[in-house]
């Protein structure tokens, strides 16, 4: 079972926040819904994996699809509240860039204040 | 030693029945949730494995899964009907390579290996036989 909320609050930014195991019974239906999420042409997107239990290697492909969709745009992927099950598995397969992990909201806000400036300035975000 | 075995058919629904069965089973005999997740994450990769390469996407599968747990070890025997498949020889992902230029796949055989103290595999006659050996820590 996995619940996504997708949540809007920045102008540039799109939060999927997901909720339960991310794994080869979910993906599927996942990657379709961020196929649509995709579509938006937001600079920055957000999983919040608050309540992300587990994650199997079917759930890394989305991740890392939608970290190379986002890249091809010239925009980022942010992780947010990962939990250890989950950071474990990221950790094994060294698929997620280290500085694209955010330990709080607090955290991630702060990096995104600063982004906003940026594209506000029409700078590059890498 | 307990010892409990799990017909696969291939239906995703059924698959996570069975992987729900073997996390359970493994909080009931005591193993830890961190421990019990990370061979329920061992089981899902090494049964989508054989069902993705053993088998073509139509053909009805007969793979088998046994779980035994040891006082010293949990042990997952996987035995399929399908086509010899040694999913040990896949070469370790890319790990270094920029996301964007790694090859697809080789993710979940990382994880096998990472997660599971030993792994086998024989061809026995017309079956494949993937056996995963997770060491338990001393009490």
């Amino acid at each position: 079972m996995l619940k996504v909320q997708l949540q809007e609050g920045r102008s540039f930014t799109t939060t999927l926040a997901l909720e339960g195991r991310l794994d080869t019974d979910t993906a599927a239906d996942f990657d379709e819904q961020l196929d649509k999420v995709l579509e938006s042409p937001m600079k920055v997107l957000v999983f919040d994996l608050a309540k992300l239990e587990y994650i199997s290697s079917a759930g890394l492909r989305s991740i890392l699809r939608a970290q190379k969709s986002m890249k091809a745009r010239g925009g980022k992927t942010l992780l947010v509240n990962v939990q250890p099950p989950v950071q474990k598995v990221l950790d094994i397969v060294k698929s997620v860039d280290l500085r694209s992990i955010f330990a709080s909201v607090k955290e991630l806000d702060a990096y995104l204040d600063v982004m906003q400036r940026k594209v506000g300035e029409g700078d590059s975000l890498d | 030693m307990f010892s409990q075995r799990f017909h696969i058919r291939g239906a995703s629904a059924e698959l996570i029945e069975v992987l729900d069965r073997i996390e359970a089973l493994l909080l009931e005999k005591n193993l830890s949730p961190d421990v019990a997740g990370e061979m329920r994450l061992v089981a899902e990769e090494a049964l989508t494995n054989v069902l993705r390469h053993a088998y073509e996407s139509d053909e009805e599968t007969a793979l088998e899964l046994t779980m035994g747990i040891e006082a010293a070890e949990v042990r997952f025997v996987l035995r399929d009907g399908g086509r010899a498949f040694n999913p040990l020889e896949a070469g370790a992902p890319a790990l270094d390579l920029p996301l964007e230029e790694r090859p697809e796949g080789g993710l979940g055989i990382h994880l096998i290996r990472t997660l599971t103290d030993e792994q086998h595999y024989a061809r026995e006659g017309e079956e494949n036989v993937l056996v995963l050996i997770k060491r338990r820590e001393p009490l």
